[in-house]
């Protein structure tokens, strides 16, 4: 990042931001920064309010309190705010009627965009040779593509991109994350919600993660993977019996990858080693893993508090003789 | 106005760019070919002439058969009651506000594309029966008979239209549905005005479709001068287009 990005403002900025429909608060007092020339995730579960916070951002909806400003500015103040910012929004539709080519064609004279950028931004998304093609004859992931190409019609500073990747083929999920990757290297700079953790894993730089509303952790990836909770991975032909003896010492004992291996959280990895010799255990593995992006999500969030959860291991059964 | 007048453009390639707007003034266009074809048939005739349908031979007859191109108008403010809610039916709208995020120069700039595609089905739906008895006479042998009159009837037909096509887009502005759009106008349109009509004939020429559309085109005790009937319509249009734009620049997007 060079001086001038340092004393800049950044991409995004929400502060104080409410946002009540009736008495729900689907935005609650929520305030992060979005820094320019980085990918920034935007993380949490169905209903956290990702979506109507990108929408005040946007300007489409309005906020309760607070203030969300893009580029310094609040969206509505922006001289031709195409020019500045490229979004998608999952809620945004296509006419059916219309080609590819008719609804950009539209959308560069409604942002004043030079006609010629409509060629390069079907070449970018690789949708030139449908582009004549009526939007409802469009599978899911051509609508997609065509919403890339509506965002960057602008060649903007900024994208907002909310769930890009549903309908994207793993081509077209690998192609979008190069893409944002040499975008924001380009200095410029990406928000992007998505529920796709592994995916998002590998292209952001930092998250924003919210639930029901609020923000619960705001930073680099590492930083927020590494805060929370970690395990430690046993692997021994006698998982059988060290499982037990973990779990009356307090440990939250799971099932491992396959029968001889148990995952053990709640206890540190020197303490685990301790009781396996305690108990005379061999052991194959015994090492200390960081949360995946997808576990730190659900360990942050409520996003597991429905889900069914890993299978304890059940107590050994008694000898039957 | 600077901001609107680009956002015409948009508008109108809007309408352009999909197939409404084909299968309207195709109706439209049906209907006033109906209509001019069964008058040409009984006019003069004698139950032509018990219903009040006298042959046509001057220019006065000529212009008066030119505004049964009017019907077009009934078109025009249907395709005027699809222009926003369209876009909510597709879900463009946060589309065309993130091009245009001060919103209300959309909302104008529908009201004046609608307004001038509705002129356009006007002025449609006026040459037909013009056509239709030029055809007539040259059948016979004869030249229609044509004047300056039926040239202002013709174009008096098409701002009756524009206004049709205006006020449906205005209207139009402050709902989401698009069902509702429609059946609303049309419902004021066709049903609400004859029954009041009916009920208070004096109230008539006060209506925007039926009393003021009508007195651009004819003249009478019962019916504003057209100058009148224009500012009605003003003040109508400008009532509608307030209501659209309040709402429109409230109202989140989804």
């Amino acid at each position: 990042m060079s001086s001038s990005d340092i004393v800049r403002e950044p991409a995004i900025e929400v502060a104080g931001l409410t946002k009540r429909f009736g008495d729900l608060a689907a935005v609650d007092g929520l305030s992060f920064a979005v820094p320019r020339g980085r990918v920034t995730g935007f993380l949490g579960p169905n209903g956290a309010g990702k979506t109507t916070t990108m929408r005040v951002v946007l300007g489409l909806a309005e906020p309760t309190e607070g203030l969300a400003t893009i580029l310094g500015r609040r969206y509505a103040t922006l001289d031709q705010p195409l020019a500045h910012v490229g979004a998608m929004l999952e809620s945004t539709g296509f006419h059916p009627g219309r080609t590819g080519r008719d609804h950009l064609h539209i959308a560069a004279r409604a942002g004043s965009i030079d006609r010629e950028r409509i060629d390069a931004v079907l070449d970018q998304v690789a949708m030139r040779e449908y582009a004549d093609r009526r939007v409802g004859g469009y599978s899911s992931g051509m609508r997609q593509r065509l919403g890339l190409a509506t965002a960057l019609l602008g060649d903007p500073e900024v994208l907002v991109l909310d769930e890009p990747g549903n309908g994207l083929d793993p081509a077209g999920v690998a192609w979008l994350r190069g893409f944002l990757r040499a975008f924001a290297d380009a200095g410029r700079s990406v928000f992007v919600s998505s529920h796709l953790l592994a995916e998002m894993a590998q292209t952001v730089d930092r998250l924003v993660v919210i639930d029901r509303g609020r923000l619960v952790r705001e930073g680099p990836v590492e930083a927020i993977t590494s805060s929370v909770a970690q395990d430690v991975l046993v692997r021994s032909p006698d998982a059988a019996r060290l499982g037990p003896a973990l779990v009356a010492a307090g440990a939250t004992v799971s099932a491992g990858d396959d029968s001889a291996a148990i995952s053990v959280a709640g206890l540190p990895i020197e303490r685990v080693g301790e009781i396996a010799a305690t108990e005379g255990a061999v052991l194959h593995e015994l090492r200390s893993r960081e949360a995946s992006l997808e576990e730190a999500f659900l360990q942050l969030t409520s996003g597991g508090a429905d889900r069914p959860q890993t299978p304890a291991i059940p107590p050994p059964p008694k000898d039957v003789r | 106005m600077n901001a609107v007048f680009p956002l015409v453009r948009v508008e109108v390639a809007k309408v352009r760019t999909t197939r409404m707007w084909i299968g309207l003034l195709l109706g439209a266009a049906g209907l006033a070919t109906l209509g001019a074809i069964a008058t040409l048939a009984i006019a003069g005739t004698p139950d032509g002439l018990e219903a009040g349908l006298t042959p046509i031979e001057t220019v006065e007859d000529v212009r008066d058969f030119v505004t049964t191109g009017s019907i077009a108008g009934v078109f025009a403010l249907v395709l005027g009651a699809t222009a926003m809610t369209t876009e909510h039916r597709h879900r463009t709208l946060s589309g065309t506000f993130l091009a245009t995020p001060k919103r209300w120069p959309v909302v104008v700039a529908k009201v004046i594309a609608y307004g001038v595609a509705g002129f356009a089905f006007g002025v449609v739906g006026a040459l037909i029966p013009l056509v239709a008895v030029a055809v007539k006479f040259a059948v016979g042998g004869e030249v229609v008979p044509f004047g300056a009159s039926v040239i202002v009837a013709v174009l008096a037909v098409g701002a009756g239209a524009a206004f049709s096509g205006a006020m449906g887009a205005a209207a139009g502005a402050a709902l989401r549905s698009q069902l509702i759009a429609i059946i609303g106008v049309l419902g004021w349109a066709l049903v609400v005005e004859s029954l009041v009509g009916a009920i208070l004939p004096a109230t008539v020429k006060w209506f925007p479709f039926s009393g003021l559309a009508t007195s651009l085109t004819q003249t009478g005790t019962d019916l504003l001068s057209p100058a009148a009937a224009g500012l009605m319509m003003a003040l109508y249009l400008a009532i509608a287009l307030g209501v659209g734009l309040a709402v429109t620049m409230a109202r989140d997007v989804e």
